[in-house]
């Protein structure tokens, strides 16, 4: 450790040494200290593998002060255009971070405070691509890994502030590295590479969550996404509903056509969708597709069908969701009111015309049946989803019903929710109690004994 | 101005102010005679003007000439002054106050315009009021000002309209006799004078020309010559002075008797008040009272309650039962309490209705609707510390019979199984409790008995504080394991009315049911026979409601898609999120698997269960789609024939597949909206409410303004008066002037013409 501390305090003298290429018994010495030089980098380099977290990081920091050294005082005499920022150190450090086998979460947390500085984080990326260039089929962890530092990579944002690791001359600053046009290229470039990869299944997940707020703004061209999100759209269940934001971003602001959206996002409609903790964003989200008014009839009634389909499995909370949004869906397009209201219809109909299985929203005969499952739901045993339920037997009032306190609900809130309720009188069984199990016709008592 | 008859030389007056008027030349009737358009007005005190229509023939118009300050004359003068349009409209107003005359009126030319002008004619009689009364007033000021002397008309009754003028007359003689009799002359007997008596001559007073008329009833010519002297008012004076001093003196004459009267009337009455006044009848009086009083007051006896049979009894309670039960069906249906409702709030009669009132908190208790029990808070411990009592004595009678596993039968069975396989810890930290010991589950079992027998005073033990029992009785009475967290429940549906639509116990039990049907992971028997208990419990929750419970149906799906021969996600990929690890009712082959037995009555439970849910929800509109999942598992995938009930499960698909009509949604029929009706609404009760001292300071101003607006209005009125009377004036002047001019150019031209006449008669000469 000490000997750690004495290279990096003695960095400095080492690398003025080592300008003059004569050899002196002075140069000798020089060249000399320079093999130390290299040597304890390539120990520093072992010992972030150790198996101690701190050590780890201490062996980090130090090859990071080697970095900004080198960095002010170059090994090599520096080129005109180029600053000189030692990129072989900071390769190396990079690949022993994301080395797979060892457990290096610490050494990455470690890592990030270093990506405050701009030059760090264009180097950083540059070096990436690097080491990604040409790799195929690349272990989990590896990816894992890559996954974490992509994530606390953040390029440089047009107008944002510039923070240096090391302190250039005020000439080099205006180079490549503090180059908004260049980050966002090499940010772009980066990504790209990574998601070439094969992504298990946990990380394609944790890659659809960072896209939309964290990828998507930094990126020249967003529309090279599109493979992607596609591909990520069309494996179904929670996996589509995470593309669908970066979708619905490509398409409101990078004018994506997506033929077959509505019926994808029909059939993206499943009990699944009602238990995933996405749930919110997804009825946010298929509101937001929904909202527009110049939709034909047929679709919205298909996703208004199906809709009340799901509301047969769906518990008190999400159904204090779903009716509310049917109802909205049915405001905006008069012409699906006859799902509610058909007072001319066929009277005595033995099966819903309306099919489930249908994938195809045009085929699926929803407009001609009504919603009897909203019907049915007068009956539920919650007594707000019973009474929202009942709304449906009148004309719906013309304004819009706020959904955002609803996205949020659930389970627990719907318990705290009955708990709010003061009533004055709680009314008693007037039967008097016999037992347990002693009632007359207790259905308990038919199957189980005490 | 006053009417009177008159010939009609002599109203030819009239007819010229008349003709003036309407630039009438010749008024023309279709019969015969000069017809006469006559105009009368009367001023009363006030200043209105009283209009009287009479007949041409009969009355006119008399412009009193004769006196002064007449009212007529300026009436004239001012019509004089009006502009020819407003005089025509005046003339046709007049002639709609003469019924008979609109005939006659058509000559005129203004009877087109009085015809169109109908509607203005109320408001042309206000202006023409107001123009009178302007006359009245501004003009006389106009006329009086800048001058230091006016004329007071100061002669007696001149304005009063009361008094006749022979009575105007004799009051200003007597006065101007007065006026005569100074002092100084009292003792003037050189004077000529009479000898008075209050003022009247003593030889004129009414009793002594009586007495004078008696004595010489057969001289007229003493009374001639008496007569004779006094002047030809005199006579008249003496009448009047003797009819006054005979009242004076019959008034006087009354005044006396009635004071005599009164006095013995006075005397009388003390001799009387003596007799009246007696104090010992009055004491009994008022015992007597007493006792009428008290008998008032006192308890009449009553019929006692008679006993009632057997047979009343029965009908009364079951009277009882059935308000109760009708009670219970309108909760069901979630409506409100009528009674409650209706019955009207005290109202103090200090109130001031300015909706302030203390409130006062109560705490909600626990009770029949119909015996209002209260109980405090000792009542509370006191139960406590009896059911612990009660326990301890049970425990050590129960000891004998119950040997260590008295669980329920089925929970002992999936207990011993579920130890075989994997361990049971999670769905107890899913469900938030610890597993205690065998001992004193068994122990709190006995206690949760002994607590549902001692009948009627359960119920108070949960008496919690406001509003949220349920949650006091669950952090109370922390129930120690997962069985009794279940009994509890079930304990729930004994003591409350689990029918209702919105109970504050019963609905967050249900909630909590459903949640534990969905998020509980399912893993061993231990666990699915927990569920399909839940199950079994929130039917019997809904079963008199029959309230739908969709994660009822889909636990019941998933349990029975426990038994399918193997794994298959597909079925329920759609409709379910099951936690599928392994297949827990599955029977492959009898002899390889354990607890075989408590696989086969669980399923048998599941399907049972599922007949149950078929009854309950027979009637609903989506039935089909609720129970297509099961239907596709019964019919399809499972087949049961290792299972020894093969029987059940096809009469639970014999029941799925009854056929159903459905009729299309409509609305519910609704109260037609009324039309609109034109006729105002009236909000009485909006003048009383806003008695704010703000809506009084708008009063104010709306008023001031109207007033100052008035005021305005008359200010300009009175200035248009003004100016049109300086105009009037001016043309008078000018006229006048012209007039003079006219005379002296006139009378120069003449002297001229003369003069030259005489220079000419001169010159020939």
């Amino acid at each position: 450790m000490h000997l750690l501390l004495l290279f990096s305090t003695s960095t400095h003298r080492v690398i003025k040494c080592l300008f003059t290429e004569e050899f002196s018994p002075e140069d000798q010495y020089k060249i000399w200290i320079r093999r130390r030089y290299n040597e304890c980098s390539s120990h520093l380099l072992t010992l972030m593998m150790h198996s101690s977290a701190p050590v780890q990081e201490l062996a980090l920091c130090t090859l990071m002060r080697f970095v900004q050294a080198e960095g002010s005082y170059p090994l090599e005499s520096p080129g005109d255009v180029s600053p000189a920022f030692p990129m072989v150190l900071l390769k190396a450090v990079v690949d022993q971070m994301l080395v797979e086998d060892v457990h290096t979460t610490a050494l990455l947390t470690r890592f990030q405070e270093f990506l405050e500085f701009t030059d760090v984080v264009y180097y950083t990326m540059s070096v990436i691509r690097a080491s990604l260039a040409g790799k195929q089929g690349l272990a989990p962890s590896y990816l894992e890994k890559l996954l974490v530092l992509l994530s606390a990579l953040h390029p440089l944002a047009a107008g944002g502030q510039t923070k240096f690791f090391i302190s250039w001359e005020d000439s080099i600053k205006k180079n490549k590295c503090c180059d908004v046009k260049e980050h966002s290229k090499g940010f772009e470039n980066l990504w790209l590479h990574f998601l070439k990869n094969r992504l298990p299944r946990n990380l394609y997940k944790r890659v659809l969550v960072l896209l939309p707020d964290h990828v998507i703004p930094f990126m020249r061209k967003p529309p090279l996404l599109i493979d992607f999100l596609t591909v990520a759209y069309n494996v179904g269940g929670a996996v589509s509903l995470l593309a669908l934001k970066g979708l619905f971003i490509l398409m409101h602001q990078h004018n994506l056509e997506y033929p077959d959206f509505y019926r994808k996002l029909y059939n993206l409609f499943e009990p699944s969708v009602l238990n995933t903790k996405y749930r919110a964003n997804f009825f946010k989200l298929a509101n937001v597709f929904l909202s527009s008014t110049h939709l034909p009839a047929y679709l919205v009634g298909a996703f208004v069908k199906r809709l009340s389909r799901l509301s047969l499995v769906a518990p008190p909370h999400s159904l204090l969701l779903i009716m509310p949004f049917i109802y909205n869906l049915l405001r905006r397009h008069p012409a699906c009111r006859v799902l509610l209201h058909r007072p001319d219809g066929p009277t005595d109909l033995e099966k819903d015309p309306y099919l489930m299985d249908e994938d195809d929203p045009m085929k699926s005969h929803a407009l001609e049946s009504s919603l009897w499952e909203i019907q049915t739901m007068q009956n539920h045993f919650h007594p707000t989803v019973a009474q929202e339920a009942l709304a449906a037997g009148h004309p719906l009032p013309e304004k819009e019903q706020e959904l955002t306190d609803l996205l949020e609900m659930g389970p627990q809130q719907l318990f705290e929710r009955e708990f709010k309720k003061t009533l004055r009188h709680v009314p008693l069984e007037f039967l008097s109690p016999s037992g347990l199990l002693n009632k007359k016709d207790d259905m308990l008592a038919l199957y189980w004994t005490l | 101005m006053y009417i009177t008859e008159q010939s009609p030389e002599h109203a030819h007056n009239a007819v010229h102010l008349s003709a003036a008027l309407v630039h009438l030349q010749r008024p023309v009737h279709p019969f015969s005679q000069p017809q006469w358009i006559s105009l009368s007005q009367d001023f009363d005190a006030s200043g209105s003007v009283v209009q009287r229509g009479c007949h041409p023939e009969t009355s006119f118009v008399q412009p009193q000439s004769d006196g002064i300050g007449n009212s007529g004359f300026r009436t004239r003068v001012w019509f004089q002054q009006l502009p020819w349009r407003d005089a025509r409209l005046m003339c046709c107003w007049s002639a709609a106050c003469f019924g008979g005359m609109f005939s006659r009126a058509r000559d005129l030319c203004a009877r087109s315009c009085f015809l169109a002008s109908f509607t203005s004619m109320v408001s042309l009689v206000r202006v023409f009021m107001l123009c009178i009364q302007r006359v009245e007033t501004l003009l006389v000021e106009y006329k009086q000002k800048d001058k230091v002397n006016s004329f007071i008309d100061r002669r007696f009754g001149e304005f009063n309209p009361n008094m006749t003028v022979e009575e105007k007359m004799t009051k200003r003689f007597m006065m101007e006799h007065q006026r005569q009799l100074k002092k100084s002359d009292l003792f003037n007997l050189n004077k000529d004078e009479e000898l008075t008596h209050y003022g009247r001559s003593l030889a004129d007073g009414q009793g002594m020309t009586d007495f004078i008329e008696s004595a010489d009833d057969d001289d007229p010519d003493d009374r001639g010559l008496l007569s004779g002297k006094v002047f030809p008012f005199l006579s008249c004076q003496n009448e009047v002075f003797a009819r006054y001093v005979s009242q004076l003196y019959e008034q006087q004459n009354e005044r006396e008797r009635a004071q005599d009267l009164t006095k013995k009337l006075d005397e009388q009455w003390k001799d009387i008040r003596l007799l009246l006044t007696h104090k010992g009848a009055e004491d009994k009086v008022e015992s007597y009272d007493m006792v009428v009083r008290e008998l008032g007051f006192e308890m009449k006896a009553q019929p006692t309650d008679r006993l009632k049979s057997a047979e009343e009894l029965a009908r009364q309670e079951q009277q009882r039962l059935q308000s109760l039960e009708a009670d219970r069906l309108r909760r069901m249906r979630g409506e409100k309490a009528t009674v409650a409702s209706r019955r009207r709030k005290h109202e103090s009669a200090d109130d001031l209705h300015d909706d302030f009132h203390v409130e006062h908190h109560e705490r909600t208790l626990l009770s029949y609707q119909k015996a209002k029990e209260e109980f405090g808070d000792d009542g509370d411990d006191h139960e406590e510390e009896g059911s612990g009592v009660e326990s301890d004595g049970e425990e050590e009678n129960m000891s004998n019979e119950t040997d260590g596993n008295s669980l329920l039968d089925f929970e002992s069975k999936s207990d011993e199984a579920s130890s075989a396989e994997e361990d049971n810890v999670e769905s107890e930290k899913v469900l938030g409790q610890n597993e205690c010991d065998k001992s004193e589950k068994v122990e709190s079992i006995q206690r949760m008995k002994t607590m549902c027998e001692a009948e009627g005073e359960l119920p108070y033990v949960f008496a919690g504080r406001d509003g949220d029992v349920f949650s006091i009785v669950v952090a109370e009475y922390c129930l120690p394991s997962l069985i009794l967290q279940l009994l509890f429940l079930k304990l729930i549906s004994i003591i409350f009315p689990t029918s209702d639509f919105r109970h504050p116990v019963v609905t967050p039990a249900m909630v909590y049911m459903s949640q534990v049907l969905t998020q509980c992971p399912v893993q061993n028997l231990r666990q699915l026979s927990v569920g399909l208990f839940v199950c079994n419990l929130f039917l019997e929750f809904v079963s008199l409601s029959r309230r739908l419970v969709p994660e009822l149906l889909t636990f019941l799906h998933g349990s029975l898609g426990q038994a399918l021969p193997q794994l298959n996600y597909l079925i329920f990929v759609r409709f379910v999120c099951f936690f599928l690890k392994s297949i827990l009712l599955g029977l492959k082959c009898i002899h390889s698997c354990n607890n075989v037995s408590c696989r086969i009555s669980a399923l048998a439970l599941t399907l049972e269960l599922i007949r149950d849910c078929v009854k309950l929800y027979n009637g609903l509109p989506a039935f089909p789609e609720l129970f297509h999942p099961i239907k596709v598992l019964l019919t399809q995938h499972l087949k049961l024939n290792n299972y020894p009930t093969p029987e059940l499960a096809k009469v639970v698909c014999h029941s799925l597949t009854t056929p159903r009509t459905l009729t299309p949604m409509v609305y519910q029929k609704q109260k037609p909206t009324p039309i609109q009706m034109f006729h105002p609404k009236v909000d009485y009760e909006s003048g009383h409410k806003k008695s704010g001292r703000k809506e009084e300071l708008k009063q104010f101003q709306r008023h001031y303004q109207r007033e100052l607006k008035g005021a305005v209005r008359e200010l300009r009125k009175d200035n248009q008066f003004l100016a049109r009377q300086q105009l009037a004036e001016h043309l008078e002047r000018d006229a006048e002037r012209r007039r003079k001019v006219k005379e002296i150019r006139h009378l120069l031209s003449t002297q001229e013409g003369e003069y030259k006449a005489m220079k000419k008669k001169y010159v020939n000469v």
